[in-house]
């Protein structure tokens, strides 16, 4: 359970997978590129003071370039 | 889709996201490779951080696991003896070569000086391992591996320690000429030792890490393979056995990932046809 599964509905995605054996596998592959591309555009937009520190001592600000910023 | 197929490409985008992730913010890193939970920075992911090198788009591939696989399948067939067996210094070097070509990966029979007893032999099926004090799953082994547990608790297992179980192999240490005179040097330096194991008969490989010792040498087998191991090698059907190479992975900044071999790590533009 994500704590943004009620504003992101992967289902939408999962429930064209065919029935197969592989089906559970492919799911996972598929909630984790989620998780990771929330996460990268969470950490973009957030200020540096709202995330959990202390993280790192060198944690970076969100890179102008990220295409998450425009 | 072939499930092959949209399982690489899903694996592409994976690690893509993943690389943009630790890439916007490395720090997350350390949580990853930790497996903060999602207390600390709503954090669950499933596996390990992994740093593989990926194009920019990989939305046209060019060539399939499927394809590497027979490639690989066919060039071993002009390398391999016709029965499991040592392997002279040039077989091993031509391997490391082709796997290096196929899959972007450094792999050799001999690392830092240390070796198996065989490098091209069968490997057989084991159980899951015990991974914590009280872990219960199915088809588990009743006793825990050669190195114990994988944590002290279910609440200290990781992800990264999750996929060290799912993908693990047994290698015969205890007929190491040197295991007992070397001991406390070879049990660290072969725990979770990365290796890769490849079923020349189809060219499937995976990257698993060595996690138990066998088996005895009387079952005629030189290796053990986890129940994922098997599967995606495809020798989890009728006597479960196979020949396989099993070769160390040099991969000191740990890239590599665990689990199956679909693609080339190093040059991933032979799969987009970028």
């Amino acid at each position: 359970m994500k704590f943004y599964d009620k504003l992101i509905f992967i289902d939408e995605i999962t429930s064209e997978l065919e029935e197969s054996e592989d089906r559970e596998e492919l799911i996972t592959i598929i909630r984790e590129t989620f998780h990771h591309h929330v996460l990268d555009i969470i950490l973009t937009h957030l200020p540096r003071s709202h995330t959990v520190a202390p993280l790192s001592p060198g944690y970076p600000h969100p890179m102008p370039s990220s295409p998450y910023t425009t | 889709m072939n499930t092959d197929l949209l399982r690489a490409k899903l694996k592409l985008k994976s690690f893509q996201a993943k690389n943009q992730l630790l890439s916007h913010h490395p720090h997350v890193a350390k949580l990853l490779a930790a497996g903060a939970t999602a207390g600390s920075l709503l954090l669950s992911p499933a596996q390990p951080v992994l740093h593989a090198a990926l194009p920019s788009a990989s939305e046209n591939l060019s060539i399939t696991p499927f394809d590497l696989q027979q490639n690989i399948r066919d060039r071993l067939k002009e390398i391999l003896p016709g029965e499991v067996g040592p392997l002279t210094d040039g077989q091993e070097s031509q391997i490391s070569g082709l796997l290096h070509d196929t899959f972007g990966i450094h792999a050799l029979a001999e690392l830092e000086g240390n070796r198996l007893n065989h490098q091209f032999g069968l490997i057989g099926a084991e159980q899951h391992l015990m991974r914590y004090p009280g872990d219960v799953v199915e088809n588990m082994a009743p006793g825990r591996g050669a190195w114990g547990y994988f944590a002290y608790s279910k609440s200290l297992l990781t992800p990264d320690l999750i996929a060290k179980e799912k993908y693990y192999v047994a290698v015969q240490t205890l007929y190491l000429p040197d295991w007992n005179t070397r001991l406390p040097y070879l049990r660290d330096w072969y725990k979770f030792r990365k290796v890769i194991v490849l079923n020349p008969v189809n060219g499937r490989a995976d990257v698993a890490v060595i996690a138990d010792s066998g088996p005895a040498a009387w079952t005629g087998k030189h290796f053990g393979g986890s129940p994922e191991v098997m599967a995606d090698l495809q020798l989890n059907i009728g006597k479960q056995k196979g020949p396989v190479i099993m070769f160390f992975v040099d991969d000191p900044e740990n890239k590599v990932p665990l689990g199956p071999l679909e693609y080339n790590l190093e040059r991933p533009s032979l799969l987009t046809g970028v």
